[in-house]
């Protein structure tokens, strides 16, 4: 983002085009009415969890202890590292170096695959112990909770391959790098409910 | 866009308004559908209700299914903006109208099943509550043609390329997010109870009224946008005056 902290040229030429409008967020703005609107899905989500937690607090505790902890832990590793390739991707891609944001996108893409495959285990694991949506209100919030942030992420790496073709493709406009932003700031919101959901599912006791 | 045609797109957006309010006041109020009934509320509790207020019921739902009516013609309206928005070819502004259209149905259908309940409640409760259940799941889960619609709306909205667009982007992209907010739906079925099931927080609250607010928000700016378009046409084809012209 360092480009919004320049200062706008004193005098520009006749001929340069005019400044850039500094922007306060990045990608398109539009766009942060989706983000806003699902974190506040989240939030909600977030706000019933811990108010039935509340009242059933023995029920909760019991269901997290089922949980596997070390492979929630492992999947918090893996997406902040993600989150973290992927905003070295756009700071590469803001310093026109294509192939170096091509290759962290796809370091960001396997990262998000390897979240969904530990989930995909979890979920494994759980249901062959007898653990269902239906087992009690906890493992309906869990499966449910985690199930829609998982939706998210699929939706995000699909998101990104795309992105990442276009990016390779480096056709120059201005448009592509909005796009690149907008997907960006889609997968460090993933990252960011995750973070969320873990230390409130998995941990809170 | 001609100023007749203008005229008619104005109609159109006030009838979207015509439908929240139509099908606020028979659904929601007279239908008591809000907040509405539990799903896990026992056959004959349910059916004393339907006895009890047959008569306000019939009148409800009636009128709810008939303000569905004006869900087309607040699409067809739409249609003719999207046409003037949408670039390389037509194919989603025809894909909001069927959408939009087709959404009609579903809430119709649903006012229909309860319609039934309340024409005659004095019947087995048990029939009672699976005309009940029978409404509430088609309401719920016929999201899939309003997804449709949405979407289709919000694409074309968020790819109008004038300087000031006829819609605003985050109206675009709240009714992509509602679309798919209706996903959830998907596990209502589940439930007969807490915030995901028909009467729950996720399952209710959240997506009933947001698409109220965005219909509402949606026909304010379908209004001013014929009015736009209907400039744009008047400027396109006025004749040059001689002279330099300002702005």
């Amino acid at each position: 983002m360092g480009e919004l902290l320049e200062d706008p040229p004193a005098a520009a030429a006749v001929d340069e085009p005019p400044p850039r409008p500094a922007r306060a967020l990045p990608g398109d703005v539009g766009f942060w009415t989706f983000i806003a609107a699902d974190a506040s899905l989240f939030a909600v989500l977030f706000f019933q969890f811990s108010l039935d937690r509340s009242s059933h607090v023995s029920v909760f505790n019991e269901g997290q202890r089922e949980l596997l902890v070390p492979l929630g832990a492992v999947n918090t590793l893996v997406l902040v590292t993600s989150s973290w390739q992927l905003a070295s991707a756009v700071r590469s891609a803001h310093r026109r170096d294509m192939a170096k944001a091509t290759r962290l996108i796809c370091g960001t893409v396997l990262l998000g695959l390897v979240f969904a495959v530990l989930k995909v285990f979890e979920y494994h694991v759980e249901l062959s112990s007898g653990h269902t949506i239906s087992t009690s209100s906890f493992f309906m919030y869990y499966f449910i909770i985690t199930g829609i942030h998982l939706l998210h992420l699929i939706v995000g790496v699909i998101a990104l391959v795309v992105i990442g073709f276009r990016v390779r493709r480096d056709t120059g406009s201005p448009r592509e790098l909005v796009i690149f932003e907008c997907g960006a700031s889609y997968w460090h919101l993933i990252d960011l409910l995750w973070m969320f959901i873990f230390p409130l599912i998995y941990l809170a006791r | 866009m001609e100023a007749e045609e203008a005229k008619q797109v104005r109609l159109c957006a006030l009838s979207g308004a015509l439908f929240v309010f139509l099908f606020a006041f028979g659904w929601g109020f007279l239908g008591r559908n809000i907040p509405p009934y539990l799903p896990s509320m026992p056959a004959e509790e349910l059916a004393a209700i339907y006895r009890d207020n047959a008569s306000t019921l019939r009148i409800g739902f009636a009128l709810g299914a008939f303000g569905t009516t004006f869900l087309v013609t607040w699409a067809i309206g739409l249609f003719r903006v999207m046409v003037k928005m949408e670039r390389g070819g037509q194919l989603l502004s025809y894909a909001q109208l069927i959408g939009g259209t087709l959404t009609a149905f579903v809430p119709m259908f649903a006012c229909f099943f309860w319609l039934t309940a309340a024409f005659r409640p004095e019947q087995d409760p048990a029939i009672i509550r699976m005309l009940f259940d029978l409404g509430w799941l088609t309401i719920d889960l016929g999201f899939g043609v309003t997804l449709v619609q949405y979407v289709a709306f919000g694409i074309v909205a968020m790819r109008d390329k004038r300087e000031k667009p006829l819609f605003p982007k985050w109206l675009a992209w709240l009714g992509i997010w509602i679309a798919l907010e209706f996903l959830v739906e998907l596990i209502m079925p589940y439930f007969r109870s807490g915030p995901f099931s028909w009467s729950g927080l996720i399952a209710y609250w959240i997506p009933f009224f947001l698409p109220f607010i965005w219909i509402v928000a949606v026909t304010v700016y379908m209004y001013l946008a014929a009015n736009r378009l209907n400039e744009e046409h008047e400027s396109a084809t006025a004749v040059p005056v001689a002279g330099p012209v300002a702005s």
